[in-house]
């Protein structure tokens, strides 16, 4: 089951070889640790870009966008097993 | 020595999905374009191995494929992929071609003392791919002296593997290569070609050349007997050889018929609004301009075109000439619409600025639009004309036609 939200987000983030890995985010007062990610990718929309990550933890999957023009982490989709 | 590699990533729209959803891996998924559609723009390997083919509509691939997963297309992660694997390439050789989103030429004919095994150079792409891309990403490789081998090769071999087409076995590629996986032999010519009982391009070299020249003409002749003899046709020639974009086009298909004028209107002014933004912004001019409605009934259409003498590119120009000199105001709500069409072509390099008060007016207007738009988004400004209605922003498609736009 997919569900959208756009909730703004804490993140834990691993900066790697001027990759930006995160590793765990906090979102309603519950913290989930990224177990892996299957990928990520980049779009913009004129001067403004995202960073998009599609993040598996403990079975679902979450989309997080970071928007590097003001720092900010939202957590955008969740589907369910 | 030339020696040219042709990658071909493996059902890419579908790959790419699998690769981002875990739980579609394995499985056979159909990528439609949004929610709702009826058309399958791509198949999974899982999906195509169950006979589902491009271009089918769902219900035909429910019935193919029953448990068949219908996925909407991710266009923004087909472009970035595109655009890492541009990178990718360029950081093993300096003559990249992107042919399409999922398909790339890598001419290492200059860099043969730091690639003297061009096979092992592919294993390593394909490594370098799965790293940029992931672990479900696969592709095919072709390894030969030319663009035309190097793409025949890949495109015959089996799914994630790597081909070299050389002398010894070129023959054997030529022979056994029906005119469907040829680039360049439409289906018309094929037709053609079957008819005078030819059924391969290797068939072509037991025939003659006075033969080929009475039955397909000057140009044709020339570019069978080239690929029948493994050399490049003038195809791949074009794409070095054209500067900048002849044409843009735009069209989209609505989820529903409409004879509604105003929305036709609005449809059409979107879509013109997207083509003049590309051509702007390469900065081009064209001066044909194109419209073509499509009814929901089996070929109903209508369309219409005119060539003016004074390029352009401005959206006011090019939407009056679409909308009303065209006459498409009268024949919006004769019949409903479902598929729509706009195209600006004989695109040249813009030159200079017009003189008249009325054209710079309008320069500036469309300036400073291309402005926001660049600062902003695409659409962050747009004509009241728009208003109220959901907008139809850009999309990349699977020939990528507008690549010169995306990549320069």
């Amino acid at each position: 089951m997919s569900t959208r939200v756009n909730d703004r987000i804490e993140t834990l983030v691993h900066f790697k070889k001027g990759h930006l890995i995160p590793l765990r985010f906090l979102w309603k007062n519950h913290s989930y640790k990224i177990d892996s990610l299957t990928t990520s990718y980049q779009t913009r929309d004129g001067g403004v870009e995202h960073l998009h990550f599609a993040a598996l933890c403990q079975g679902n999957f979450y989309e997080l966008v970071f928007t590097p023009t003001d720092n900010s982490w939202f957590l955008t989709n969740i589907h369910t097993q | 020595m030339s020696t040219v590699l042709h990658i071909d990533i493996n059902s890419y729209f579908a790959t790419m999905l699998q690769q981002k959803y875990p739980s579609l891996r394995g499985k056979p998924v159909g990528i439609i374009k949004d929610v709702g559609r009826t058309c399958v723009i791509a198949a999974s390997k899982e999906a195509k191995a169950l006979g589902v083919i491009t271009g089918s509509n769902t219900r035909e691939a429910k019935l193919r494929a029953p448990g068949i997963i219908l996925q909407p297309a991710e266009f923004d992660l087909y472009l970035d992929s595109t655009r890492r694997l541009q990178k990718l390439f360029l950081s093993i050789a300096p003559h990249v071609q992107i042919y399409s989103l999922d398909e790339a030429f890598i001419d290492i004919s200059d860099c043969s003392l730091i690639y003297p095994h061009p096979h092992r150079l592919a294993i390593q792409i394909k490594l370098h791919i799965k790293k940029e891309l992931g672990e479900w990403v696969t592709c095919n490789i072709g390894i030969s002296r030319n663009r035309f081998l190097a793409k025949l090769g890949s495109e015959l071999s089996p799914k994630d593997s790597i081909i070299t087409v050389d002398k010894h076995n070129q023959d054997d590629f030529l022979s056994t290569t029906d005119f469907k996986s040829v680039c360049g032999v439409g289906y018309r010519l094929e037709h053609r070609l079957h008819a005078l009982g030819i059924e391969s391009l290797y068939a072509l070299n037991f025939v003659g050349d006075d033969f080929l020249h009475q039955h397909f003409g000057p140009f044709w002749s020339v570019q069978l007997r080239r690929m029948s003899q493994g050399k490049e046709p003038h195809l791949f020639s074009t794409i070095d050889q054209n500067p900048h974009m002849k044409s843009v086009s735009r069209s989209i298909t609505g989820y529903r018929p409409t004879k509604n004028q105003q929305e036709i209107k609005q449809i059409l002014y979107n879509l013109s609004a997207e083509v003049i933004h590309k051509v702007r912004v390469m900065d081009l001019v064209g001066r044909q301009i194109y419209v073509k409605l499509y009814g929901s009934r089996h070929q109903t259409f209508w369309s219409n075109f005119i060539t003016v003498k004074t390029p352009i590119n401005h959206l006011s120009d090019f939407f009056e000439i679409l909308y009303y000199r065209l006459g498409t105001h009268q024949v919006a709500g004769n019949f409903p619409v479902i598929k729509f069409a706009v195209r600006l072509s004989l695109l040249i390099p813009k030159l200079s600025d017009q003189l008249l008060p009325d054209w710079q007016k309008q320069e500036r207007l469309a300036s400073a639009v291309d402005k926001l738009w660049h600062k902003y988004g695409l659409f962050s400004v747009y004509s009241g004309l728009l208003g109220g209605k959901q907008i139809i922003k850009p999309e990349v498609t699977g020939f990528f036609g507008d690549k010169k736009f995306y990549f320069g």
